[in-house]
């Protein structure tokens, strides 16, 4: 088990609040069109962030830049602040995401706060398709993401989280909250996806994911024109392992997905299928996979 | 209640009785589905759904709604504005379309009695400028009958878990007492709800997505009884 902080023997002082000198970590990308191809304008990376070179993963689709966003630190910790933002100019297109799961290790009741700020101009193309957070016992986080998106847009986002106990014991994590906003170019407001719950909610006959794993949700969000139709999100889930339900979103703003599965694999076979229709709506091929 | 004394008890009475016509019974929440899908979905069990309803839909979305309904006093304005919130903010159309119906139901049976604000907000609902959500109308409704805002949230809390007993009952998945027997075991739970503070800008929110994806497959099912 990787833990980088150790709760205190009982009877000893409990941890200290982390309210000072606590890193706040910035990944932050312009994405430009030149030509038939999108490139990195703007880029500010800081720890725990690292980013490599972009990749042009799709032959048939020059346009679209693919970016792994890695972190060096090893998940998520008490009170850490990460601030992501990404700017996707006029007709630019990329794909954001990361090589693997992000764990969020035992916060001690102060959460890691996450936040994403999206904007997509007349065109532009953005799919954020983070892999899942795994909460680890005591883990609590807190994220927010607020979208604006220009005529023409497509944005697809992916959230999800897991259930995992190293020690196998069912210790639940504390707490996540999440907040989704998306706004069209005047303000108004689309979308607002608004939970918070507690781990200890998710066990037993009342917890609302039932016995399922792994919790995914997905926005597809924009022109209609290029997103998929109803038929292509018909078999999300076809093998037991995972279900998946799919609602027109308020205000016309596109398609919600919401699934369950029993596990990883299950999970990002949902994710990798989804993240494959988006993509042939939107451009009329389908992706390469991404190696992970 | 603010309604004087035992007459406010009597109005909370008539508002939350399941003969008062709002047209809530043709709603499961999912719980249609979620009992027929079992193979798929997992083990149903009613009262697991009924309490995950109630903590993680009722208290955080509809009461929170309710709330700051009432505390509007009637302003059209900000109610509409706080209707298009709560369509943004709930994402399954079965369940928006649900709560839609509910309130315009609502609406009409209020509008007819003579509840003031009642004709002139479904006016706006004919006219496009508010979706007409069951939780911002209940709260318009109550605050103008003179419920205060605890009594207007107890309504809403027990009517959430009442007309979930009904549909149960209507399922043949419990009998009439065990619903009773059911529904006594809420309000504790209704009651710890309604206790969390609401800011005046408090958001919307709900975390039942196994409900949720039931609803999405209920939609797509032919023969059912319930709409969502």
């Amino acid at each position: 088990m990787t833990s980088h902080w150790q709760p205190p023997p009982p009877g000893e002082a409990s941890v200290p609040a982390a309210t000072t000198g606590v890193p706040a970590g910035r990944f932050e990308l312009a994405f430009l069109r030149h030509g038939g191809r999108t490139a990195v304008g703007r880029q500010f990376v800081s720890y725990p962030f690292h980013l490599t070179r972009p990749f042009a993963l799709d032959s048939a689709i020059p346009s679209l830049l693919t970016v792994y966003q890695q972190s060096s630190s090893g998940g998520l910790y008490r009170a850490e602040r990460l601030a992501c933002r990404y700017d996707i100019g006029a007709r630019a297109a990329a794909h954001v995401t990361t090589q693997a799961a992000t764990v969020v290790h035992d916060c001690h009741g102060q959460p890691a706060r996450q936040t994403v700020e999206i904007a997509l101009e007349e065109d532009a193309f953005l799919a954020l398709t983070p892999d899942p957070l795994v909460l680890f016992p005591g883990a609590s986080c807190v994220n927010r993401l607020e979208a604006k998106m220009a005529p023409g847009a497509v944005l697809l986002l992916a959230d999800a989280f897991a259930l995992h106990d190293p020690l196998g014991a069912a210790r639940p994590f504390d707490r996540l909250a999440s907040e989704v906003v998306v706004r069209d170019a005047a303000g108004r407001l689309l979308l607002r996806d608004c939970f918070r719950v507690t781990g200890e909610a998710l066990v037993g006959p009342s917890s609302p994911v039932g016995g399922w794993r792994v919790v995914s949700s997905f926005l597809l969000l924009g022109d209609p024109a290029r997103l998929p139709v109803r038929e292509d999100l018909a078999a999300l889930a076809p093998d037991g392992h995972a279900v998946a339900g799919v609602s027109t979103l308020p205000n016309g703003a596109g398609w919600g997905v919401r699934c369950l599965a029993a596990d990883a694999v299950a999970a990002r076979r949902v994710a990798e299928l989804l993240f494959s229709i988006s993509v042939r709506a939107a451009f009329g091929s389908a992706p390469a996979p991404r190696r992970k | 209640m603010s309604a004087a004394g035992g007459l406010g008890l009597l109005v909370a009475l008539q508002h939350g009785d399941s003969q008062f016509p709002s047209g809530g019974f043709a709603f499961s929440q999912g719980l249609e589905a979620s009992s027929q899908l079992a193979e798929r979905l997992g083990a149903f069990d009613f009262a697991g759904f009924m309490r995950a309803q109630i903590r993680h839909r009722w208290a955080e979305a509809d009461r929170v709604a309710l709330v700051r309904a009432h505390r509007l006093r009637g302003d059209l304005a900000r109610l509409a504005a706080l209707d298009r919130e709560v369509e943004a903010s709930t994402l399954v159309e079965g369940l928006r379309a649900g709560s839609r119906r509910n309130g315009a139901a609502l609406l009409t049976t209020h509008a007819r009695i003579g509840t003031p604000g009642a004709a002139a907000y479904r006016a706006m609902l004919r006219d496009g400028a508010a979706p007409g959500h069951l939780a911002v109308v209940q709260g318009l409704l109550w605050q103008a009958l003179g419920l205060d805002e605890a009594t207007a949230v107890a309504i809403s809390g027990y009517q959430a878990a009442a007309s979930l007993a009904t549909a149960a009952v209507r399922l043949g998945l419990v009998g009439a007492i065990e619903a009773q027997a059911e529904l006594a075991r809420m309000l504790p739970l209704i009651e710890t709800g309604s206790a969390a503070p609401v800011a005046d800008d408090e958001p919307i929110r709900s975390f039942i997505p196994l409900a949720e994806i039931a609803v999405a497959l209920h939609g797509a099912a032919g023969q059912r009884l319930f709409s969502n």
